[in-house]
């Protein structure tokens, strides 16, 4: 296999390690949602974000090797990885399978990052629903600086306007 | 100024009504358990008390939806369980179907048993919970497959039932569409009716080794991700679940107290988890934009 489409192989295998690295991530994410350890969580978003980083910069390094490759098979800079494997015929196939690998681990992180996504929804409507109760609004607001009360919601009790 | 006797009696007197008054309220708070019987008492805590009062009785109603969309998800769980357990066995008697070294008789008696898994799918498809199909979706009191096998329940009725928890609309059902077919189309009834015919026939071994093993690998497929997307749901209601019954102590221990400064900690705690969740929601979202998508699909 030429030299670029080995490290190629080593990018996607490195992609699909972290990917599954933040897999691990969300689903402790999602037991911290479910025993309400709202503090670990928080640490846990911090580290998300470097997922984010790290993510973005194996793409851009996925990016520079597959063009790379792309000018040692003469062929145009952002050709697809089906169309290169292909060009590569049988030494292709080593690729193929780390980028198998590779969609299938997406695959499951946007299962988890979606069902993360859906217990957040439900944390953020239910809070707003547990501040109504308790201030009988939408929200517990106060006057803005010229006085009038900001987007005080009419309620039964409540009718005016701020 | 003189103080005349009338003047001190009627002080005197004020005094005492007062007295028996705050000792009657005392004794009222005492019998009732509460700070604050009448709205004159104090006015916002009483206010709020009642709105509190609203939402724990709305709150109680949640926590029975959820008990009943759990019941929904044990059964499910259960159900593709065992559709996983019959797959894997259709998978060996496809697979031992297409020996050529079998006799017509030994081909007959593998048809036999398909026929009766056929059966055991029947019996999962129309599981019901207290008279209502768990997999007939809007349709929930006809059975949603015949006895033969045929999916009797219309295109219309398969739809997503969802439940309100805590104002979420929740969607936790699957169908028949979703649990006994390939891909949506072909039912996996069919797919043993056919697998059943085709042994008892004369060249069954092209069906069986293409057709029926790539059909059955697409179903298996179809029943992981329903078993994935169950265990989801299970996570979800359980932590709806927890939410409730926190919300349900701190409410109850709310309306005993009267405490505003419970009340305000709590909405305070409640503000910040409000941002921690909207940062949690703002990371992790970009990376599906990323070219690499482009890159891996064109």
């Amino acid at each position: 296999m030429v030299k670029e489409a080995e490290t190629l192989k080593a990018v996607f295998n490195e992609f699909e390690h972290t990917v599954r690295e933040n897999i691990a991530l969300l689903k402790t994410q999602q037991q911290c949602m479910i025993n309400g350890e709202y503090e670990v969580f928080e640490q846990l978003t911090f580290k998300q974000e470097d997922f984010d980083r790290k993510l973005r910069l194996i793409e851009q390094q996925r990016a520079a090797v597959s063009d790379s490759l792309c000018e040692e098979l003469s062929i145009p800079t952002g050709t697809s990885i089906l169309q290169i494997v292909e060009k590569l015929g049988d030494e292709g196939r080593e690729l193929m399978v780390s980028v198998s690998r590779m969609i299938e681990a997406m695959r499951e992180l946007t299962f988890s990052r979606t069902n993360l996504e859906r217990m957040i929804n439900f944390q953020l409507s239910y809070i707003e629903f547990l501040q109504a109760g308790m201030a009988g609004t939408g929200k517990m607001h106060t006057y803005n600086p010229a006085g009038k009360s900001a987007n005080l919601q009419k309620t039964e009790r409540f009718q005016g306007d701020g | 100024m003189r103080i005349t006797h009338n003047m001190l009696h009627n002080t005197v007197l004020k005094d005492i009504t007062n007295t028996y008054r705050d000792v009657a309220k005392l004794h009222e708070q005492g019998s009732s358990g509460k700070k604050v019987r009448y709205p004159s008492d104090d006015a916002i805590v009483a206010t709020r008390a009642s709105n509190i009062g609203t939402k724990l009785r709305e709150i109680e109603q949640y926590q029975r939806n959820a008990s009943t969309v759990e019941t929904y998800i044990k059964s499910y769980d259960s159900i593709t369980d065992e559709l996983g357990a019959l797959s894997y066995r259709l998978r060996e008697l496809i697979v031992n179907g297409a020996n050529d070294t079998l006799t017509a008789d030994d081909r007959a008696t593998i048809a036999q048993e398909i026929d009766r898994i056929k059966d055991q799918f029947i019996q999962l498809a129309d599981t019901s919970i207290s008279g209502e199909y768990i997999f007939a979706g809007a349709e929930s009191i006809k059975m949603p497959v015949d006895a033969d096998g045929n999916i009797v329940m219309s295109a219309e009725a398969n739809v997503a039932r969802s439940v309100d928890l805590g104002r979420y609309r929740f969607e936790y059902n699957f169908t028949v569409y979703d649990a006994f077919t390939v891909d949506g189309n072909e039912s996996v009834f069919n797919l043993m009716s056919d697998l059943s015919k085709n042994l008892r026939g004369d060249n069954p071994n092209g069906y069986l080794n293409s057709h029926a093993l790539e059909k059955l690998d697409r179903y298996e497929s179809n029943i992981q991700s329903i078993i994935a997307r169950n265990g989801a749901n299970g996570n979800f209601v359980q932590m709806a679940t927890n939410r409730f019954d926190d919300s349900v102590v701190f409410m109850t221990e709310y309306l005993s107290k009267e405490q505003d400064a419970d009340f305000m900690e709590t909405y305070t705690n409640l503000q910040n988890l409000q941002a921690v969740l909207q940062a949690a929601m703002k990371t992790g979202g970009n990376i599906m934009n990323y070219s690499l998508v482009d890159y891996v699909r064109a």
